[in-house]
């Protein structure tokens, strides 16, 4: 008996790459393949027989089988062949046998039941000392296969920074002996462009110059690592492309095979649902075509793409329609899934992403050795190696490397402090007023998290002539985060100026935040009613009839006017004062007259605004105007200046005058010389018109 | 009958000179029967204008003069009181100007919104209120006829020790309008006079038309008149005296202000020395 050397196993290392610099496109599988040949022999006879197989690097095997004349016996022999070669079979009944009828047949089938090669004869006396003997040629045929038909003139590569944006490259071991069986020192492919020569052409490693050349036929060998690169650096015609045919020769066999190059570079642009996620999020990654116009457009149903994560294992994957995880996928439909790595190191880290529209990652070439040309039991479809066991190991791989596109998305640490959050409530207030400062810790995401609760916190501001702080510059955590600290707005205030705001930065724990306020001017009004017995019968201006009680709304309403910003004055006594400085025309007062008040060095009339309410004595009816828009006085009451402002009285049908000290939460308030207690807004009696109204303002 | 119906033209006060830039608040204030029109030194105008107004009471809006506000002004709102509200109306022209910017010529144009008389004040402050020229006019008792129009003239000058003037325009026109205003309100009576009256106004402003040499006759017309107006005057005070009332009298405020009309014009004629 003889035994099959140990050389049945061939392992073939396999990888797609398109350019061995570049990491992100490398694709590595180890291919373990057993390979068998059955060589039978059928003979009809009583007579035992034989059949003995002998192959080019010393491989062997034999068997003996019982004939049987009615219904015939079949022996096989099988070997691993080490190499390709020519294996003799020699077969035939045992001489031993008594003369007999034969016939008989011969075949050799691979190990999935093809058959490589048959014949038949017979019948006829069997030749007991005369065995046939068969040559059989392994392998007998090679194949040329291209994956897909079509690739993309992608032009320059700017995310590679090559011009290479085809590569065909394989590596395969060679067989350099009969043991272990591999391809020969001396076998090389030659691969050559016998159509199309205007589009691409090769580059690759000559060895013999030991540097690499370009051209239109590049002889690749030995099968120890090569690499070989086609560059479309030829504009295709059009949207036709153009027939690029590749003839691939080893061993004296030839194949070829075509595929289209087509001008259709696009860009591909990444739209992440979110740009920031928490370890362990998934975000939805859209993507759109960026035409060359530079406009945006929709890929079309069933667009397939290659998206793939730049650097590192660490940086999380992606997630397909079929469930396949990856940092790379090829060929994926939508949606597709960026899933953020469950821990990462430090507070955040950045992923970016490149994807491509797969048809630019467009074809491939491999070399297949088959016997006799019978074709392979599957089409080889490039995602799966699992039918290409009988390969010998040469693939070439055809790649666009287009990919425009990038997109980064930062995965940030929950529960690491990031700043604070300053919330100031309420955030408008005026002089004199206090608000709460509540201070929150949130992390990257702005998510509160717990930190200890002694740490210091520093509270400044930007403009502490406003204000102060009821604690002291520095609070406890804890303190700040139930709202224990309170600005008071008890320094300057900003009357005659634009609401001041006011930020508060809070700084602990190497970490800051801040929150605004406004600060609004405002001033301290005493309210006057011309109905006070201490003025009220006073007489009017110089009349001898009109009272201050009857006349002196508007009178009573500047002296608060000039009150409030420090004037010692009463409606008393400046009725007293106008009556002897021209401060009437008439019984009307002159708005302006107080500029002149002895000591009023901090008050002045600044203007008018409106017609106002009249009177039409032909029809003895009241003319009242359309009322102003209230917002026009928001300019000067926001800067807490006052103002005076005409309504109608709807108990007296008459215009009076009332004196309108701020607007908060969109209500005008108002201080009614009148007397009216129930009448604090303008939205009451007065129905929230106003037919005109003057303005004073700080000297 | 008003019996108080005096034309009082006074300076109230001059003071020291203008600061330069000063701040001047001009403060111009009606009776509401009257609308008034304000153009200032540069010729801009402001004010309001019953005539040919959809509501004679509101005017049509003139509004040509920045930091100028013309608009109703009203006193009397008697709140919380059971007193009748006896509101009083008038029409406030406030206009704030730096002086020496702003000094000058205003002419004042009054048009009747309906046959009435009218008060007007006219005050000029600096808005410091003192060591500045200052002044205050005050116009009582005026009478005016529905859309006729009486002009006046301001001349204000912030300078130190420079008049500030105001004063009537007085033309023929001025006076046969103000000797028809007085006869519509009853100041004077009865048609027969006011008929005396009016021919001897067509007299004087017949002889004004027949150029220089006639203008002594027409100052002598003029003169002519005014005698006539003492004598009425003369004979309604004697009645008034005895407590009587006769049909043919003339008013004091009517004399009052058809003699300051006489005064006015008589100045723009010359005498018989061809002064």
């Amino acid at each position: 008996m003889f035994l099959a050397p140990l050389c049945s196993q061939v392992k073939i290392h396999e990888r797609l790459e398109i350019n061995p610099r570049v990491e992100r496109l490398k694709r590595t599988e180890a291919l373990s393949t057993v390979l068998s040949l059955k060589f039978s022999y059928n003979w009809r006879s009583s007579s035992p027989a034989r059949i003995e197989v002998t192959g080019p690097c010393g491989e062997y095997a034999v068997v003996e089988g019982t004939g049987s004349r009615q219904n015939g016996a079949t022996i096989v022999a099988t070997i691993s062949p080490a190499s390709i070669g020519t294996y003799l079979i020699t077969m035939g009944t045992i001489p031993e046998s008594p003369p007999d009828l034969c016939g008989e047949a011969y075949a050799v089938q691979d190990e999935f039941g093809r058959t490589l090669m048959s014949e038949e004869s017979g019948p006829y006396w069997c030749r007991i000392d005369r065995p046939s003997q068969y040559v059989f040629q392994y392998p007998t045929g090679f194949d040329l296969n291209v994956w897909r038909d079509t690739v993309a003139y992608a032009g320059t590569d700017s995310l590679l920074g090559e011009d290479t944006p085809l590569n065909l490259s394989w590596v395969a071991e060679r067989f350099d002996s009969c043991t272990p069986r591999r391809w020969l020192d001396s076998d090389s492919v030659t691969v050559q462009i016998v159509e199309g020569v205007e589009f691409g052409q090769f580059l690759f490693f000559d060895a013999e110059s030991d540097e690499f050349s370009r051209g239109t036929r590049a002889v690749v060998g030995p099968f120890d690592h090569i690499s070989l690169i086609y560059l479309p650096d030829g504009s295709p015609p059009g949207l036709t492309g153009g027939k690029v045919t590749l003839e691939a020769s080893a061993l004296g066999l030839v194949s070829r095979k075509s595929f289209i190059v087509r001008d259709e570079a696009e860009c591909v642009r990444i739209l992440p649902a979110r740009l920031v996620l928490s370890p362990g999020d998934t975000t939805l990654l859209a993507f759109k075509r960026i035409n060359s116009d530079g406009t945006e457009s929709d890929f079309p149903p069933g667009q397939r793409f290659d998206v793939m994560i730049l650097s590192g294992d660490d940086k999380g994957m992606l997630l397909s329609p079929t469930g396949e995880a990856a940092t790379e996928l090829t060929g994926s439909e939508a949606p597709i899934r960026y899933i953020a790595p469950a821990v990462i190191v430090g507070d955040s880290i950045t992923v970016s992403i490149v994807a491509s529209a797969s048809r630019m990652q467009s074809a491939a070439v491999r070399f297949k050795m088959l016997a006799n040309g019978v074709k392979p039991p599957a089409v080889f479809d490039g995602a799966s190696f699992t039918t290409s066991r009988r390969d010998f190991g040469s693939r070439i791989a055809v790649r666009a490397v287009e990919a425009c596109t990038q997109t980064t998305v930062m995965v940030r640490q929950e529960s690491v402090l990031d700043h604070f959050a300053v919330w100031v409530s309420p955030d408008t207030i005026e002089h004199s007023q206090s608000t709460t400062i509540t201070v929150v810790a949130q992390d990257l995401s702005n998510r509160e998290i717990s930190i200890y609760g002694n740490t210091v916190m520093t509270f400044t501001t930007d403009k502490p002539e406003y204000g102060s702080f009821s604690q002291s510059a520095y609070s406890t955590y804890a303190l700040a985060r139930a709202g224990g600290v309170v600005f008071v707005a008890d320094r300057q205030n900003p009357v005659g100026l634009d609401p001041q705001r006011v930020v508060v930065t809070v700084t602990g724990a190497a970490k800051s935040g801040s929150g605004r306020m406004n600060v609004m001017g405002v001033l301290e009004y005493t309210h006057f009613t011309q109905g006070d017995s201490i003025w009220a019968d006073s007489l009017y201006d110089n009349s001898k009839t009109e009272r201050i009680s009857g006349k002196g709304c508007a009178l009573t309403a500047i002296a608060m006017v000039m009150k409030a910003f420090g004037v010692d004055v009463d409606p008393g006594s400046l009725n007293k004062w106008m009556k002897g400085k021209d401060g009437f025309d008439g019984l009307n007062v002159k708005w302006w007259s107080i500029d002149g008040f002895a000591g009023n060095n901090k008050v002045e009339y600044r203007g008018q605004e409106a017609y106002g309410i009249g009177y039409d004595k032909t029809t003895r009816r009241i003319i009242i105007p359309q009322p102003i828009n209230l917002t026009d006085m928001d300019v000067h009451l926001n800067k807490g200046l006052p103002i005076i402002a005409q309504v109608l009285n709807p108990t007296t049908n008459n215009a009076h005058w009332v004196l309108v000290s701020s607007k908060r939460n969109g209500e005008y308030n108002i201080l009614d010389p009148g007397g009216y207690s129930n009448r604090t807004t303008l939205s009451g009696a007065y129905k929230n018109s106003v037919y005109r109204f003057i303005l004073y303002e700080q000297k | 009958m008003w019996k108080l119906a005096v034309i009082t033209l006074t300076i109230f006060q001059t003071l020291e000179t203008a600061h330069p830039q000063e701040k001047v608040h001009m403060g111009l204030t009606s009776s509401d029967n009257v609308h008034f029109v304000v153009t200032d030194p540069s010729g801009r105008r402001a004010g309001r204008d019953p005539r040919g107004a959809a509501s004679r009471a509101e005017g049509i809006e003139i509004g040509g003069i920045p930091n100028a506000h013309y608009a109703f002004e009203s006193v009397g709102d008697i709140p919380d009181s059971n007193e009748t509200p006896n509101p009083i109306y008038y029409h406030e022209f406030a206009y704030t100007f730096g002086s020496p910017q702003g000094d000058g010529l205003y002419k004042i144009e009054m048009i009747g919104i309906e046959s009435s008389r009218f008060d007007f004040y006219i005050s000029v402050d600096p808005a410091s209120g003192s060591a500045r020229q200052r002044c205050r006019f005050v116009l009582k008792g005026a009478v005016i006829e529905q859309d006729s129009m009486l002009t006046y003239h301001l001349l204000y000058n912030g300078a130190l020790d420079t008049p500030i003037h105001f004063k009537k325009i007085a033309l023929p026109s001025t006076l046969r309008q103000d000797l028809s205003a007085a006869y519509k309100l009853n100041l004077l009576g009865d048609k027969k006079l006011f008929d005396e009256l009016n021919n001897q106004l067509d007299k004087f402003e017949r002889t004004l038309t027949k150029g220089k040499e006639d203008s002594v006759k027409a100052r002598k017309e003029l003169e002519e008149f005014e005698k006539k107006i003492d004598k009425e005057r003369e004979e309604t005070t004697k009645h008034e005296q005895r407590g009587q009332k006769d049909k043919r009298f003339l008013a004091a405020d009517a004399y009052e202000i058809l003699k300051e009309d006489i005064s006015l014009l008589r100045r723009q004629f010359p005498d018989k020395q061809g002064r």
